[in-house]
């Protein structure tokens, strides 16, 4: 494997978790998969199709989503929303992510000095 | 070009599970749509487009294990496959070995010629092997699915095991031989039962004559396979636990409490011991003392009262030595 691949495998696994984050954020209002991926974007958090399709039916598979398909638009569209369930998962998960940054953040200044 | 998408959509969902299929289905086509649209604006997109999208979105193969409900799942996970591997290379051998020897004992008594023999230990070997893999590969799969952990690496540090005491420790080539015997018991009574015979001279030549009539014997093949299993049982899992608990002396105690009746449903019929053989054996007892007559005349009540005695021995040598261990 070589430094270019190590690398993006890393920045992989740190961003996995923060993608669910993100996601049951984003889906207190509904919406369909492209238009989530537009969204995140212009926020600055880049999904990729196919991870992001599998993820909303993992995620409402857990009973953290739910989804209805919407036809009477031009095309058929499946709208996901966030559950309440969802709703306490994001923000144990959120906490939990400010706790981190501030640690992980505490010990990088403290290496540096 | 709608071909294209077709064929990769459904390359993607038709090993999914039946129920989401035409779900996902949809959603992948409308997703497909939503990418040609934000790539080629108002344009019509050319197959050159979809074959970038489709890229983009990755192989069918990558997408399906995305989608897929299995994924990570295997029949025997990491967790058990050193010790499924250990087995297979623990009584696979021992199959072997012991029809090796069934077989020269065949052509020792003279029952078979050297052709014969080596096309029968073939052809018996390998359907031995195949039943035995088969087998453990279905136990190992059971206990996958079933989440039952046995001798597997803690999850947790909860409730982890002292380490064992040296007097604790069951020596591994206690438990394989245990194992080897008792296969190589299933493997005589079902396979061969006219290896157990003694020689005896008849018309001035050395015939083997069978103890047991091998067709009767070979009618109880449900009793035997179910004393081999219970061996069988009790010698993996002391082989798998490695220790004396009381999880050990409990499935010990179990499975020679359970062989008791079935080897009396085995051995204690009369038409069990073979004519020839107690015909054979009466010449040559004249003017013995009356118990070796009888241990002769009613061979088959002598075997038994071996077996029960060799079971009752082990039940309480495996009490004895769990309750010195924990002690």
């Amino acid at each position: 494997m070589g430094q270019e691949e190590i690398v993006s495998s890393m920045l992989q696994e740190l961003r996995r978790g923060t993608l669910v984050l993100c996601v049951l954020r984003q889906l207190e209002t509904p919406m369909y998969g492209y238009s989530l991926i537009g969204v995140m974007e212009k926020k600055g958090v880049r999904l990729e199709a196919n991870t992001l399709y599998p993820l909303m039916r993992r995620l409402e598979g857990q009973g953290l989503l739910e989804s209805r398909w919407e036809t009477g638009g031009a095309k058929p569209r499946k709208y996901y929303q966030i559950t309440d369930e969802g709703r306490r998962t994001a923000q144990r998960m959120e906490e939990a992510w400010h706790d981190t940054v501030a640690s992980v953040n505490r010990f990088l200044e403290e290496e540096r000095k | 070009m709608s071909d294209l998408k077709e064929r990769y959509i459904y390359a993607v969902v038709r090993n999914l599970p039946r129920a989401n299929r035409q779900d996902i289905e949809r959603e992948l086509g409308t997703l497909i749509e939503d990418m040609l649209e934000a790539r080629c604006g108002g344009e019509t997109p050319t197959e050159k487009d979809l074959r970038v999208v489709l890229t983009e979105l990755g192989t069918p193969a990558e997408l399906f294990r995305k989608y897929s409900p299995d994924a990570g799942k295997a029949l025997i996970g990491e967790g058990y496959y050193p010790q499924y591997k250990g087995f297979l290379k623990l009584i696979l051998p021992l199959i072997a070995g012991a029809m090796l020897i069934a077989h020269l004992m065949l052509l020792l008594i003279g029952e078979m010629g050297w052709g014969e023999a080596l096309l029968n230990y073939l052809g018996t070997t390998l359907s031995a092997l195949l039943t035995a893999f088969a087998g453990i590969t279905i136990a190992f799969a059971v206990m996958e699915r079933r989440g039952v952990r046995v001798g597997v690496a803690s999850d947790t540090i909860e409730n982890l095991p002292p380490v064992p005491k040296r007097s604790e420790i069951i020596p591994r080539w206690d438990s394989v031989i245990g194992l080897a015997l008792c296969v190589f018991f299933g493997l005589m009574a079902l396979t061969f039962p006219q290896l157990m015979g003694m020689p005896v001279e008849v018309n001035g030549s050395m015939r083997q004559i069978p103890v047991f009539q091998t067709e009767v014997l070979r009618a109880s093949w449900v009793w035997i396979v179910i004393f081999t299993a219970l061996g069988l049982v009790r010698g993996v899992y002391r082989l798998i636990k490695g220790r004396r608990s009381w999880s050990v002396l409990a499935v010990s105690l179990a499975c020679d409490a359970l062989s008791i009746p079935v080897a009396c449903l085995i051995f204690c019929r009369d038409e069990l011991l073979n004519p020839a053989f107690r015909q054979a054996i009466g010449g040559l007892l004249e003017g013995v003392p009356q118990f070796v007559f009888w241990m002769f005349d009613r061979f088959n009540l002598f075997f038994l009262g071996i077996i029960l005695f060799a079971l009752v021995i082990d039940m309480i040598d495996e009490t004895v030595r769990t309750l010195r261990a924990r002690a």
